[in-house]
């Protein structure tokens, strides 16, 4: 009967919506953060600018917090992700400003050097055996060393305009960052995490090892595929970061760290590998940025901010946690 | 011991009380032995080598590679050599750099200090136990003697840069009522920059009728990209705002100026839309933006000055015994934008409790006399060939014709159809 099949799809679809918000419940967290944030100075949060703003910079902190989640995913930690796009920046500068090199040259080469790094830590973490903490942490030092003795302390810029033209340009009054990088990333990370097999193996290796060798599953290659993976990331994040700056500094990238952890673990990425969600850490990247960004929009006093921002963190992954717990043990 | 080889709870428990006995005893004896003169072998000073290593408290930043340099510099001219040790920021580490550059027993030891008390204790170690003095640019250790220190007044810089922008908004709107000043200041943990703040404060408070914001222009990481942020934000609520300071130029000044640029909000100095920009440092970016008409006036710090004179001090008088009195005055300021010859403005000693302090006089870079190439922000480029390569960007500025604008290159010495000097390469 009529009645019936509408009664059906409407239970269907309350169903769906309540498993979808129970999956990734970072999303209305998000938007209770959001809306909380703008509360109080809605016409200075709650317009296109601040949303534009979070945009923006949320997508380096995305790239770096996507190639951070695929290695956690995987059950290991990458710190080398800073010291990759310092790097990888400071190669693109040199080609650009001392060789006049155009950035559709330049870039791929970037993007290399991003890999190579990355393969060079999947080896000696896979192959070698270093423990991944150790081995990232010692590549950071060597970039961002390197980075030190090359820029000599001083702030390098005069970069081409197409070199700048990504990071600063609009097309239909919205930022080229907005409408190219920030989509082509997300559709990019939906599809390594959900939707390709890689993805599926990365999932199965950060489980469990064990298994997921049992089962047939490369390991070894499944690892350092995803440090990989993780530097060319990085090296597209030093990209988008030093075009949209104009600058490159020695302490290239270092705020962004720690909060490339933050967001994939926010949005539900276990640190012990094995779980995780391209929804999560895209969400989890915005919470960050939103965070960053409202505190400044409404006013906070900067002697207050880190206070704040930690304890808007702590509420909402508290949040989670408890709200899983209590799925595990229902 | 219990089954399994486990190690059982008193058996533990002993073991740790045993421990605890130990240390005491020899915490208690090298306390003892310490405090007995007799029995602690007094350091004889070695013949002082020609050699003062220097500690510098990061190489992040031109400013402090810049002290270094002139430092180095002016040592070499009297026929010393010297290390430099990088402390990377980490106070822990400058300490060990100190000791390391102590144990080669130098003449002295200079260091541009993170913090003054974590490193009051091994100052006051290396003076008193191996008899080294100690001098200090930049950041004074308030918290220990020390045998010569070079600084300037980060309030009263921060202060100048206040009532040249009150000085600056009067000539501009007739009156200060109702004009909204932001001051992008930076990280609050930092001594200078902090202090820039409160002096710049102190003239805000002195006009209540002035709409006063404070923004963060960095963190403790120094990044120029949460100065992008920052400034995006802000000038998004306040595209109105008549004045903007910052806590220092460099890159965090280009951060802000490429975030004005795409929100067309670069206007040159003679068009009515003009924002009101001030600032501390005098870095070489700032005397081509001054020239552009898009920044107004930076209340100038000079590191030459703290390098080149810390090295004379030391050698001249604190290895030679000579005291460094009350009032004494540093008379080799030809080469300074704001010594003789220049601005004329004296540079003395004042006795603090952390001992004799060379105070550099604060004075501020403003149209009138940006084109003195003894500015320090020039004088890094045409002497030290430390090119600052952010200087090179260009942006539209809005309210004058590219062709108006006069070739700041010549500033620096090199021609004028190139962005960067020959030499760099």
């Amino acid at each position: 009967m009529r009645g019936d099949i509408f009664c059906f799809s409407k239970n269907r679809m309350i169903n769906s919506f309540r498993s979808f918000f129970s999956e990734y419940f970072i999303i209305p967290l998000y938007l209770c953060v959001f809306v909380g944030l703008g509360w109080n100075s809605p016409q200075y949060f709650f317009n296109y600018d601040a949303i534009t703003n979070i945009l923006i910079y949320a997508t380096s902190l995305l790239i770096l917090s996507l190639a951070q989640g695929i290695v956690i995913i995987t059950g290991n930690i990458d710190l080398s992700i800073i010291g990759i796009a310092g790097f990888t920046a400071y190669f693109g500068w040199f080609l650009n400003v001392m060789y006049n090199l155009p950035v559709l040259i330049i870039f791929p080469i970037m993007i290399l050097l991003g890999i190579a790094w990355g393969a060079f830590n999947g080896f000696m973490i896979q192959k070698v055996g270093v423990p991944s903490l150790v081995q990232t942490l010692s590549v950071m030092f060597i970039l961002y060393g390197f980075l030190l003795v090359a820029t000599g302390g001083t702030s390098l810029g005069g970069f081409s305009s197409d070199y700048v033209w990504l990071g600063s340009a609009t097309l239909l009054n919205i930022r080229v960052i907005l409408l190219v990088v920030l989509p082509l990333v997300c559709l990019l990370g939906f599809y390594l995490i959900h939707l390709s097999k890689l993805g599926l193996r990365l999932l199965f290796v950060g489980g469990n090892k064990n298994a997921a060798f049992l089962l047939g599953i490369n390991v070894d290659r499944t690892i350092i595929l995803a440090f990989t993976l993780s530097g060319a990331l990085s090296a597209l994040a030093g990209f988008v970061t030093s075009s949209r700056l104009g600058i490159i500094t020695t302490f290239f990238g270092r705020e962004l760290l720690m909060p490339s952890i933050a967001a994939p673990v926010i949005g539900g990425v276990s640190l012990s590998g094995g779980e995780g969600s391209f929804i999560g850490i895209l969400f989890g990247s915005l919470l960050m940025q939103t965070i960053s960004t409202g505190l400044i929009a409404i006013g906070i006093s900067a002697w207050y901010i880190d206070i704040v921002n930690g304890l808007i963190i702590l509420i909402a992954i508290t949040v989670d946690a408890v709200r899983r717990r209590r799925l595990v043990k229902a | 011991m219990s089954e399994g080889g486990k190690i059982s709870r008193r058996k533990y428990l002993k073991f740790v009380a045993a421990g605890a006995v130990v240390a005491a005893g020899v915490a208690a004896g090298a306390y003892y032995l310490s405090s007995m003169p007799a029995l602690t072998p007094t350091p004889t000073p070695t013949p002082a080598k020609k050699f003062i290593p220097y500690v510098n408290k990061t190489r992040g930043a031109l400013f402090f590679v810049c002290i270094e340099e002139a430092f180095k510099r002016t040592l070499e001219a009297r026929g010393f050599t010297s290390e430099v040790y990088d402390a990377k920021g980490d106070a822990v580490l400058f300490n060990e750099h100190l000791e390391s550059g102590a144990a080669k027993k130098p003449a002295a030891i200079a260091c541009n200090p993170i913090d003054s008390n974590a490193q009051a204790y091994t100052i006051a170690k290396i003076r008193r136990d191996l008899k080294i003095p100690v001098g200090i640019a930049d950041t004074p250790c308030t918290a220990t003697y020390v045998d010569a220190t070079v600084v300037f007044n980060n309030f009263i810089g921060g202060r100048l840069a206040g009532l040249k922008a009150i000085e600056l908004l009067e000539e501009k709107y007739g009156s200060t009522d109702g004009l909204r000043v932001v001051t992008f200041h930076g990280y609050l943990g930092s001594d200078a920059w902090r202090a820039r703040m409160e002096g710049f404060d102190s003239v805000m408070a002195e006009h209540p009728e002035i709409i006063y914001d404070k923004v963060p222009m960095t963190d403790e990481t120094a990044s120029a990209d949460i100065t992008a942020k920052n400034a995006d934000i802000y000038l998004s609520k306040h595209p109105d705002v008549a004045c903007m300071n910052f806590a220092s130029e460099g890159p965090w000044l280009e951060a802000a100026l490429g975030v004005m640029e795409a929100k067309g909000l670069l206007y040159h100095r003679s068009h009515p839309k003009h924002i009101l920009m001030v600032g501390v440092d005098g870095y070489p970016n700032t005397f081509r933006r001054i020239i552009e008409g898009i920044y107004d006036v930076s209340s100038a710090q000079d590191p030459l000055f703290y390098g080149e004179a810390l090295a004379e001090l030391l050698v001249d008088y604190v290895i030679q015994g000579k005291s460094i009195p009350e009032g004494f005055e540093y008379t080799e300021t030809e080469k300074y934008a704001w010594g003789k010859g220049g601005l004329n403005l004296p540079a003395k000693v004042k006795v603090e409790p952390w001992g004799p302090t060379l105070y550099q006089p604060n004075y501020v870079i403003t149209e009138e006399n940006v084109w003195n190439i003894k500015h320090w922000g020039v004088r890094v480029v045409r002497e030290f060939h430390l090119w600052d390569s952010i200087t090179e960007r260009s942006y539209k500025i809005q309210g004058i014709e590219p062709k108006e604008i006069p070739k700041w290159q010549e500033l620096f010495g090199f021609s004028a159809p190139d962005v960067r000097p020959p030499w760099v390469k």
